[in-house]
């Protein structure tokens, strides 16, 4: 009787044992908080920032990273999120506006609550209605001031720019007019209401004095044809084209100025790492991303009689061909 | 008859072995070789125009040396086993010197200097002092997994956890500036090499920043061997490179006035 007592006793100490020395890992694993990033498809675009992101904050204690790609589908990405129903992640990173409407609409509904979130890679952020005190981000576009810095170092007497846009970039325009009063930069302008209008605005521009063109992100302007039709004009007339992405470059564009994918990423962990530190999310402003990409092409630069060999220290890449031009 | 055939064979092939020992060196001697170059401070993006006025250079001497600059350090490391000689920084030297049993030839030289230093810049909003920098974000060209190494062995020797900022690591030492400038960032570490080059070609980019932490001087990107066959012939290539206009040139691309021996790396 009483070895039975003291054999049950003995049983109870063991597993008392074995729970104490299971307590440390069960509040490690309890202080384990996750940061979800959420893809919106797999593009470099977004697949970049997301691996800049995670190796930005490899050295950080009791994070994990999860990175996952919701394929532009509303039921993959409520798949996504119930996987988290019971440990909701600390911050959602959300790349592209598919997966940012994802954070800030489904994910309060699949989780429970709201989950602060930093969002990037998002066009036109400021039309998606986000919550200020529950998320902010990085803006997709390169500061004017960065965009005209970088030229200068192609084009160092960079006074008048002419440019052609819609009503789709107007605010992208107003605010090189107003960035480019600061710097010395007189923007010429000319507006269009729909691409078959882009010739004659060419025209238009191919008689004013200007030091080089810029062919802002605008749908409605940058068209296949309307691209070549600017090229054509600039490289007869010898004007520097600045383009906004390195397709544009390839195809014959001088330089393109667009965001640093990786920077976008290692922007966004420090958003985060403040966040996880405390940070009130309403007090974190809109970021402009930092850094860029920046291109040129020298077989641009020789048709219309530029050298790059002294600007391209401030490149990241030279390409050295046109697609489709032998 | 097959037997005498066979002896034959084995005869041949062992005077083929036996006149390798003769004929192996001379070839090898002519054989490409490798120069792997990373200097991420003033080469810029222009690889393939960098590539042709190597070769040219390297022709006329009338060696035979692949040159192979390279953008990125993660990309230079995995490719330095392979190297005969390196164009490298000295941080990086110091990295991986030993691993791969490197020795320093020579080092670069510009307006009589040999070596650089590293800065913390401040931007207009930024801290006024390096014991300010705590919280802020600070750009910097990423330097992938070294970074921490190189950035505590330039002003943080207290250890992996002496700085407290945040790294917004940018892909070219302009942009640090460019963001430290414009506030899009409180501070901006660049070395000083990359300094005076923005501040020659873009001084307005650098009129607001304040340098307010300055490290200890570093030797200048060097030339190092990897083994290679024939240092003295390397050595003197290098050093003799101003006397053509190509290797004037290839001086140019580097931003550099010429090739010195230093004897304490």
């Amino acid at each position: 009787m009483i070895s039975k007592f003291f054999y049950g006793l003995a049983k109870t100490a063991f597993f008392a044992l074995i729970l104490t020395l299971m307590l440390p890992w069960q509040s490690y694993a309890n202080n384990q908080e996750t940061v979800l990033v959420l893809k919106s498809e797999d593009l470099r675009a977004y697949s970049e920032p997301a691996q800049a992101f995670e190796r930005s904050l490899e050295g950080r204690e009791n994070i994990s990273v999860e990175i996952r790609d919701i394929e532009l589908n509303l039921s993959q990405a409520r798949e996504i999120l119930r996987e988290y129903r019971d440990n909701p992640p600390a911050v959602i990173f959300a790349l592209g506006a598919h997966a940012a409407v994802v954070a800030m609409e489904t994910a309060p509904d699949e989780l429970g609550r709201e989950i602060p979130f930093v969002f990037a890679s998002v066009l036109e952020w400021e039309e998606y209605g986000f919550n200020t005190e529950n998320s902010t981000g990085i803006k997709a576009q390169v500061p004017v001031q960065t965009l005209f810095a970088q030229s200068r170092m192609v084009i160092p007497d960079l006074e008048r720019l002419g440019l052609i846009y819609s009503p789709e970039s107007e605010a992208r325009v107003t605010e090189a007019k107003a960035v480019g009063e600061e710097m010395g930069v007189e923007i010429v302008a000319r507006r269009v209401e729909e691409p078959a209008e882009v010739e004659a605005a060419v025209e238009y521009l191919s008689n004013l004095e200007t030091d080089a063109w810029w062919l802002p992100a605008d749908p409605t302007v940058v068209t296949v044809d309307n691209f070549h039709y600017v090229r054509e004009q600039a490289w007869n007339l010898d004007k520097p084209l600045i383009v906004y992405s390195e397709s544009f470059v390839r195809a014959g564009g001088l330089v393109s100025v667009s965001i640093n994918y990786h920077t976008v990423g290692s922007q966004a962990a420090a958003v985060v790492s403040d966040i996880l530190d405390g940070a009130e999310v309403s007090e974190l402003k809109m970021a402009e991303p930092v850094g860029t990409e920046f291109l040129g092409n020298s077989r641009v630069a020789s048709t219309i009689g530029l050298d790059l060999t002294d600007s391209a220290r401030f490149m990241d890449r030279v390409l050295d061909e046109i697609e489709g031009v032998e | 008859m097959l037997k005498l055939r066979f002896s034959k064979i084995i005869v041949g092939v062992f005077l083929f072995c036996f006149s390798m020992f003769f004929w192996l060196p001379a070839v090898s001697a002519t054989a490409s070789e490798l120069i792997l170059v990373y200097e991420p401070y003033t080469l810029g993006a222009d690889m393939a125009g960098l590539v042709r006025t190597a070769d040219s250079f390297f022709d006329q001497t009338q060696n035979s040396i692949e040159f192979q600059p390279v953008a990125e350090v993660g990309q230079f490391l995995e490719m330095l086993p392979e190297a005969d000689y390196v164009v490298m920084p000295p941080w990086v030297y110091r990295q991986v010197g030993d691993e791969y049993d490197i020795e320093p030839l020579l080092v670069s030289e510009r307006n009589g200097q040999k070596e650089y230093n590293k800065f913390i810049l401040s931007g207009a909003n930024g801290p006024g002092t390096e014991d300010d920098l705590a919280g802020s974000e600070v750009g910097m060209m990423r330097l992938g997994d070294v970074t921490e190494a190189v950035l505590n062995e330039s002003f943080f020797a207290g250890g992996d956890d002496a700085y407290q900022f945040n790294i917004i690591d940018v892909s070219k030492p302009v942009d640090a500036v460019m963001a430290a400038s414009f506030g899009q960032v409180e501070a901006a570490i660049v070395n000083s090499i990359s300094f005076d080059l923005i501040s020659e070609e873009q001084p307005q980019l650098v009129d607001d920043l304040e340098i307010i932490a300055e490290s200890e001087a570093f030797s200048r990107p060097g030339l190092y061997s990897m083994g290679g066959s024939d240092e003295e012939r390397i050595i003197d290539i290098f050093m003799e490179m101003e006397g053509s206009s190509t290797g004037q040139e290839l001086l140019s691309r580097f931003q550099i006035d010429g090739w010195v021996i230093k004897n304490d790396f």
